[in-house]
């Protein structure tokens, strides 16, 4: 009886240090900054530039230093040609050295290697999207809307963050994108409108003060012109 | 002279009414015990079991703390396992459910989990399910059958084209 109590007592003392030890270790930025030196098989010169996005990603908190190492190994892995990989990579950099959110393009390039899309049509697809998000950014912080700001909405007051700039500006990219690729009319301003008020709405991550702020700061011809433009861009790929 | 009278008359009436009631005290003795036994018998079946915990702390203190340990331990190892599913973020656990009866193997990609393989469980008439916790949020996602083919989620909320023609279910959380 003794040793079953014993017993017990001593794996309920183990279970928690069982469980910590169950979890991964915690990534740093010096774990992506070393894969990056070491592993990742790329020139010096495009190293160098992933040193320093990744670097600025990281202290602007765009992007968590777990999340960006699971990305570097999976392209690294994927098989494709160098330079095609590099390409990819310069991509993103280019991407955070912007301070363009890159949450979007990294599951993109993910969802493409998964389905085993060729690493030049991955590439494309990144492109064309990586030029939306900068449009919406650019359209965004034309009218005030940037991380560390205080957005006033009647009589409430929002700081926005970097994750919730990232949100929205990749929300409204993200809707903008599925519109014009269902083959709708980009030229329909108002219904292109409507379809990112009605992304952000039902995007429970986006507080809706933010939806309303989009809804009374943008205008559908702004966000008609952005369509346009990709629409453009896409009868370009094809 | 009419006192004893009245006295008499009240003695008779209680008498005849004690006697009148007399009939329910019959056998009460024993329906008694017998009630008393039934619900020993009843108790019994579980005190057994409750027995060893109602014994107080300072006669049996290891046991005590044995069972406090042990208490921890499943709350431990429910919490740890995700009570029953796997975690992507600590959120709301939501069900992906799918039909494919003669499937061998189906699994769920999306941004949830960076695209790769969640394996979903075969159920009764080849129904597949499984919960993920998973953040509010606007997440893209597709079912993988047999490990070839991307096929879109009935139940979805929307549908979006990805890499040309394809199509990729999204779900709101």
């Amino acid at each position: 009886m003794r040793g079953i109590l014993l017993t017990v007592l001593l794996l309920a003392l183990l279970a928690p240090v069982g469980l910590l030890a169950e979890q991964q270790p915690q990534v740093t930025a010096q774990d992506v900054y070393d894969y990056i030196n070491y592993t990742l098989e790329v020139s010096a010169q495009t190293r160098a530039v992933l040193l320093q996005a990744f670097h600025k990603g990281f202290e602007e908190g765009a992007l968590a230093p777990e999340r960006a190492l699971s990305f570097l190994r999976r392209v690294n892995a994927s098989g494709a040609p160098i330079e095609l990989r590099e390409q990819v990579l310069l991509t993103i950099a280019d991407a955070l050295l912007k301070s363009v959110p890159v949450e979007m393009l990294l599951s993109k390039v993910e969802e493409g290697l998964a389905k085993g899309r060729p690493m030049d049509e991955i590439l494309a697809e990144i492109q064309e999207r990586k030029l939306t998000l900068e449009g919406v950014k650019a359209l965004f912080e034309s009218k005030g809307f940037r991380a560390g700001i205080e957005l006033q909405i009647g009589s409430a007051t929002l700081t926005l963050s970097v994750e919730l700039t990232g949100l929205v500006i990749t929300d409204v990219a993200g809707a903008l994108e599925d519109y014009v690729r269902s083959g709708k009319d980009p030229t329909d301003s108002f219904a292109v409108y409507q379809e990112v008020l009605l992304r952000l709405q039902r995007d429970r991550s986006i507080p809706p003060m933010l939806t309303e702020w989009v809804g009374a700061n943008i205008r559908p011809e702004e966000l008609g012109r952005i369509a346009q433009e990709i629409a453009a861009r896409l009868r370009e790929m094809r | 002279m009419n006192e004893p009278k009245f006295d008499d008359y009240l003695r008779e009436g209680l008498r005849q009414g004690v006697e009148g009631q007399l009939h329910h005290l019959e056998g009460l003795e024993e329906r008694v015990l017998e009630k008393l036994a039934e619900r020993a018998l009843r108790r019994g079946r579980w005190s057994k079991l409750w027995r060893p915990f109602l014994i107080p702390v300072a006669r049996r203190p290891a046991l005590a703390l044995a069972t406090t340990a042990a208490v921890f331990l499943i709350i431990g190892l429910f919490l740890g396992m995700g009570l029953g599913g796997p975690s992507l973020g600590g959120g709301k656990g939501v069900w992906f459910v799918v039909a494919y009866p003669e499937a061998q193997s189906v699994t769920v990609a999306g941004d949830f989990n960076s695209w790769t393989d969640t394996p979903l469980k075969r159920g009764k008439d080849g129904i597949w399910t499984v919960r993920l916790d998973l953040k509010p949020g606007r997440y893209e996602y597709s079912f993988k059958i047999n490990g070839e083919k991307w096929v879109p989620d009935p139940r979805a909320d929307e549908y979006v084209k990805t890499y040309g023609e394809q199509l990729n279910s999204v779900i709101y959380v």
